[in-house]
């Protein structure tokens, strides 16, 4: 996207309702895709018993009131309940109740599926993301809620907040990576050390546990010099997301380092992060609404002339 | 609602996001959960380890890894977490009947005559750079237990 078409939006700037809309559209969209391409893997965690379940995060509560996972019948209604509403937030349907309640939902299906031993990370931004939306006027545009009550065009306050506030919680959540590898990993990371071990680690698992595996990261793992220069990359892009918030520039060349880093991390570790990966936890960057404006013209042009 | 009020709204949806996003920097000990973390994962080094592993024996003997969804499901990592609690659980023979089960009943695994649970040491460090790195450096047998048909 080329100059005014990145945006990089502060906490109290102005945007028009199509932005956050589009945005409410794109975000859930991806979040319903997550909810039904994960639900036969949701519903096997049914199988695996009380001793594996370890709630964390929202789903600790029910530590309190049940030994192990939910039966099958009561994870279906749940599932079923958070696709419903989740349609009615993507399509605007009284998104003041359906949105929150579906970010309510998906928080706790993402907690739950993190609930066995193995906490997932891909997830924790898209239901950041979401939790904000649902607490704005979202819908007040290509929904039906918008078609029910008169909006006036100029940009407000209450439609650009929450994009900073997205763009805002996106870069704290890689800075704080960031920290965690040098407070964890201190020197080792720098030269390189930690990141060619987990490159192995998580490939040699993947191969020993019968599961799909990178090729190319394993044939990295004999190049052990290459390791720190990349330590080094990852580590700074890191550590300098909270840049991208101050100028559009830094924004478009901080997100391009995103999508090419988490491209690498699928390449060499066959880890696919699809929600930044695919560019949807970026789009609160970019002036969203104008592709959709321009398709909507075009749409109406047509019709206009088949009309004549 | 007015500029005023917005800016209020924004600035306490956005402290209460933003400090709950942060909150995992200043628990002691760090505590990793969902979807507060301090992303931990890929932080410190990996030094050799034992790796939790089921394998199916056929009746030559030759051992055949098992997928993932034969484990536990399609998720690898959740596959190997179910393998470690067994282990850790003193588990090991519970978890090898059911997989088993699921083996009895799948047709591509017909040859299976057997299934083993094991920890493996392996050094991620050798194991794809050096000709015998992919070898368990040693192997301690939790399980095995017949796939009955």
């Amino acid at each position: 996207m080329q100059g005014e078409a990145v945006r990089v939006p502060r906490l109290f700037e102005k945007a028009p309702r199509e932005r956050l809309a589009i945005l409410r559209i794109l975000t859930t969209g991806y979040a319903l895709g997550f909810l039904i391409g994960y639900t036969p893997n949701l519903l096997s965690l049914t199988h695996l018993g009380p001793a594996q379940f370890t709630p964390v995060g929202p789903v600790s509560w029910m530590g309190h009131f049940i030994e192990g996972p939910l039966s099958q019948g009561a994870l279906v209604a749940i599932l079923a309940l958070t696709a419903s509403t989740g349609f009615c937030a993507l399509f605007g349907v009284f998104y003041r109740f359906s949105g929150p309640i579906f970010a309510a939902l998906l928080l706790f299906i993402t907690s739950y599926r993190s609930s066995f031993g193995m906490i997932f990370h891909t997830e924790n931004l898209l239901v950041f993301h979401l939790g904000v939306l649902a607490l704005f006027p979202a819908a007040d545009a290509y929904s039906y809620d918008a078609g029910r009550r008169e909006r006036g065009d100029e940009p407000r306050l209450v439609y650009g907040a929450p994009l900073g506030l997205i763009s805002l919680l996106t870069v704290t959540s890689y800075l704080l990576a960031g920290i965690a590898k040098l407070r964890y990993g201190g020197a080792s990371w720098i030269d390189g050390e930690v990141l060619l071990s987990h490159i192995a680690w998580d490939n040699l698992r993947k191969l020993e546990l019968g599961s799909i595996h990178s090729p190319l990261g394993a044939l990295l793992c004999r190049f052990p010099s290459i390791f720190g220069p990349l330590a080094w990359l990852s580590l700074a892009f890191e550590l300098f997301a909270p840049l991208a918030l101050l100028g559009p520039r830094l924004a478009r060349i901080w997100v391009a380092s995103a999508i090419l880093f988490h491209l690498g991390v699928a390449l060499v570790m066959a880890i696919v992060f699809a929600y930044p990966l695919f560019g949807f936890a970026f789009l609160s960057f970019f002036s969203v609404e104008r592709p959709a404006r321009s398709i909507l013209e075009r749409f109406r042009a047509r019709r206009l002339v088949r009309a004549v | 609602m007015s500029e005023r009020a917005v800016q209020l709204y924004a600035v306490s949806i956005g402290a209460l996001f933003f400090g709950a996003m942060v909150s995992p920097l200043f628990k002691d000990p760090p505590r990793d959960s969902f979807p507060l973390s301090d992303y931990p994962m890929f932080s410190s080094v990996r030094e050799a380890a034992f790796l939790q592993i089921a394998v199916g024996v056929d009746g030559d003997g030759t051992e055949h890894r098992l997928p993932p969804f034969i484990i536990a499901n399609r998720e690898v990592m959740q596959a190997a977490q179910t393998l470690r609690r067994a282990v850790r659980q003193n588990r090991s023979y519970e978890l090898c009947r059911e997989i088993a089960g699921r083996v009895a009943s799948s047709r591509a695994h017909a040859a299976l005559e057997r299934i083993r649970i094991e920890s493996r040491l392996f050094d991620p460090a050798r194991y794809f750079s050096e000709p015998d790195g992919s070898e368990p450096i040693e192997r301690r047998r939790h399980a095995e237990c017949r796939v009955r048909r």
